[in-house]
């Protein structure tokens, strides 16, 4: 709320907000178009609360993805898992994928934590919600940042072919964020509401990271009636990612991946919509 | 509608669940109730239901202040989470019109790791400040908190009275055109709360429209034209200031009385009985009170006391009196406090008769002679003594 809105009245009903989508909409749009300075406030408060109490600072931020990179190399050099392709160093085909795979998991967890962050604030204050939304969006992105420049700095070491072929990246970026954020948006009522429910997200994220080529990768010719990398879209998502940095090509699914990142996006409109009308009703269940 | 009406409430109603997990259940329902519009029965209660509001009405005009009263869960903040719209009512109709700004957890979304500073401008956002009045106003919410250098130390170092003070100074400073505030001024040495009435009467004088809720009579008197009593989620009483306060704090007088529960220590050798003293009178009369006694030794040295206390245990007042000794048998005795001037509400008076030494007792009686004064409209004097006293004026 800026001055633009001093004297403005409001009317709240019992009715569904939906009743009158012309008022729904335009105070949405409104909402949205306030929350970009409150969203970046609450980014800046989280980003610097978050590498101020670190030894590291933000090498911090990788940590993760080096433990995962050192526990899945230690399994391939026992011979536990098979690697058979020899023009990419299996650790850093480990450590990129990762922070793609976190940045994923991030978006579809991030809604939900963002408010559990806020959650003082929200049963307190009214101020444009979509910035809680939007201050989750900026700490996924700044996350990734971080981790995909220190990558960047270590591309010598990590294999990565640096040419102009890295900006076929965004796609599978805007994509893998879009995908994530509506899963984020449509689990957040349940997620808020119901604890167990979050606990079912987080494990069925675990398995997704199992069921996807992050730490193995997949010939699609050759997959036969297999139909879960089939229809695993994160499949292709990480195939094109491999494609596009360790041997430099052009992304072999990347109709796909626009089309279905395009829908995604389409689909983020509606998981708003259930954003907005569900804060009023989960503010009530909230401790306050 | 009047155009000075900058609130309204009409026959709102709220409901909520007494437990848990129907009130998840019903969250879940409802969230697909309003996306299939389905929200015909959100008038209706469903099990382990309960009205925490129930067709409620008042209005605020422009400029106005209105006090809000009543017990511990009588639905006065579910009324303020409404008008903020934080949470929508099950029937009626909310009008709001102007800016929110809420005084209601001071520091609400302050990180602890970041400055005083910083923790500003997030607030601030949260607050409805644009970037611009945030650089604007920082001096002056830095000045007013009188946080002083801390304001670069991280909060977490503050004390929780800088941490309210410095919330308060955000909130204040946002212009809000109503301002909701919520019991948050008990936080804070007395120098600041009454710095913050200051700031409030200063947002009064400009026009601003304010609701406030507290426990503190005397600030309600002090601070709103008129008042808003809830009591279980129902109106009890909307109008005057000082006629609503006059009746809710003679509602709490008469509940206390009623529910404190007393004690009484007898010792075998006297028998106390015939109590009598006035159950009700105005402040500035005389308190009378008289009982038999029937010792059944000699007293050497008796010792009697009576006292008023609050029920909450404040010695207002005390009689002592050492006497020459008591023969066995029946005695009557009498006690006369002139002139009790102390403000509206229930008190006891305990009685205490010992030998030789005030806590050698033979009887003590505690909570258990209960009786209300009445009687203070139109004085909103703070403190439990009402002493009569006069100011004269003389130009140097």
């Amino acid at each position: 709320m800026t001055q633009s809105l001093v004297s403005e009245a409001k009317v709240y009903l019992p009715q569904s907000v939906l009743r009158e989508p012309n008022v729904f909409f335009r105070s949405a749009l409104k909402d949205l178009g306030l929350s970009f300075h409150i969203a970046w406030a609450i980014f800046y408060r989280d980003f610097s609360a978050k590498y101020r109490q670190t030894f590291t600072g933000y090498l911090s931020a990788i940590v993760p993805v080096l433990i995962t990179t050192i526990s899945f190399v230690f399994l391939q050099k026992s011979n536990i898992i098979n690697f058979s392709e020899a023009n990419i160093d299996y650790g850093s085909f480990i450590f990129i994928n990762t922070i793609f795979w976190e940045l994923f998991s991030e978006s579809c967890l991030g809604p939900t934590r963002e408010i559990q962050n806020n959650v003082s604030s929200i049963i307190r204050l009214n101020f444009p919600r979509e910035s809680i939304f939007l201050a989750s969006f900026l700490n996924v992105m700044s996350n990734f940042i971080v981790k995909i420049l220190i990558a960047l700095v270590f591309s010598y070491f990590l294999q990565i072919k640096l040419s102009w072929n890295l900006v076929l990246l965004i796609p599978m970026l805007i994509g893998l964020l879009t995908f994530g954020f509506l899963i984020g948006l449509l689990v957040l009522p349940l997620s808020i509401l119901y604890s167990d429910f979050k606990l079912v997200v987080d494990v069925i994220l675990r398995l997704a990271f199992f069921l996807t080529p992050i730490t193995y990768q997949i010939d699609y010719a050759k997959l036969g009636h297999s139909w879960i990398p089939k229809f695993n879209i994160l499949g292709y998502y990480f195939t094109n990612i491999k494609e596009i940095i360790f041997l430099g090509q052009f992304p072999p699914n990347l109709n796909l991946i626009c089309l279905f990142s395009l829908l995604s996006f389409s689909f983020l409109f509606f998981g708003w919509i259930l954003y907005r009308i569900s804060i009023p009703i989960l503010i009530e269940r909230m401790p306050s | 509608m009047n155009k000075d009406i900058v609130l309204s409430f009409n026959q709102v109603s709220k409901k909520f669940s007494r437990n848990l997990k129907r009130s998840l259940y019903y969250g879940v329902k409802d969230l697909l109730g309003e996306i299939f519009l389905n929200d015909s029965k959100r008038g209706e209660l469903r099990p382990q239901e309960f009205w925490a509001l129930k067709n409620i009405s008042f209005d605020l005009k422009k400029g106005e202040s209105i006090g809000i009263v009543g017990h511990n869960g009588a639905g006065k903040t579910t009324t303020l989470k409404l008008i903020n719209g934080l949470i929508k009512p099950n029937t009626g109709k909310i009008f709001v019109k102007g800016k929110v700004g809420a005084l209601i957890a001071l520091g609400a979304g302050f990180n602890p790791i970041l400055t005083g500073r910083e923790n500003i401008r997030v607030a601030g956002a949260m607050l409805g400040y644009t970037s611009d009045e945030i650089k604007t106003k920082e001096q002056d919410i830095i000045d007013f908190s009188e946080v002083g250098e801390f304001i670069d130390s991280p909060v977490q170092s503050y004390s929780s009275g800088m941490m309210a003070r410095l919330g308060f100074s955000v909130a204040i400073h946002s212009d809000p055109e109503i301002l909701l505030v919520d019991e948050v001024l008990s936080v804070g040495d007395l120098n600041f709360v009454i710095k913050c009435f200051r700031k409030i009467f200063e947002y009064q004088h400009n026009g601003g429209a304010m609701l406030l809720v507290s426990h503190n009579i005397y600030n309600i008197r002090a601070n709103c034209s008129r008042a808003l009593w809830i009591e279980k989620g129902e109106l009890q009483m909307f109008g005057p200031v000082n006629e609503v306060c006059d009746a809710y704090e003679a509602s709490v007088a008469q509940q206390n009385t009623e529910g404190a529960q007393g004690e009484l220590f007898n010792d075998e050798r006297v028998h106390v009985s015939d109590v009598k003293y006035p159950l009700l009178f105005a402040s500035g009369n005389d308190l009378e009170l008289s009982f038999s006694l029937n010792s059944a030794v000699k007293i050497q040295k008796p010792i009697l006391m009576a006292a008023v206390f609050t029920l909450t245990g404040v010695n207002i007042v005390s009689s002592i009196q050492e006497m020459e000794s008591f023969d066995i048998g029946l005695h009557k005795m009498k006690l006369k406090i002139p002139n009790l001037i102390i403000s509206s509400g229930s008190y006891s008076l305990n009685l205490v008769i010992a030998d030789t030494q005030i806590n050698n007792q033979l009887y003590a009686s505690t909570n258990q002679n209960k009786f209300t004064i009445t009687g203070t409209t139109n004085e909103y004097g703070a403190g439990l003594l009402k002493l009569a006293s006069s100011w004269v004026h003389e130009k140097i």
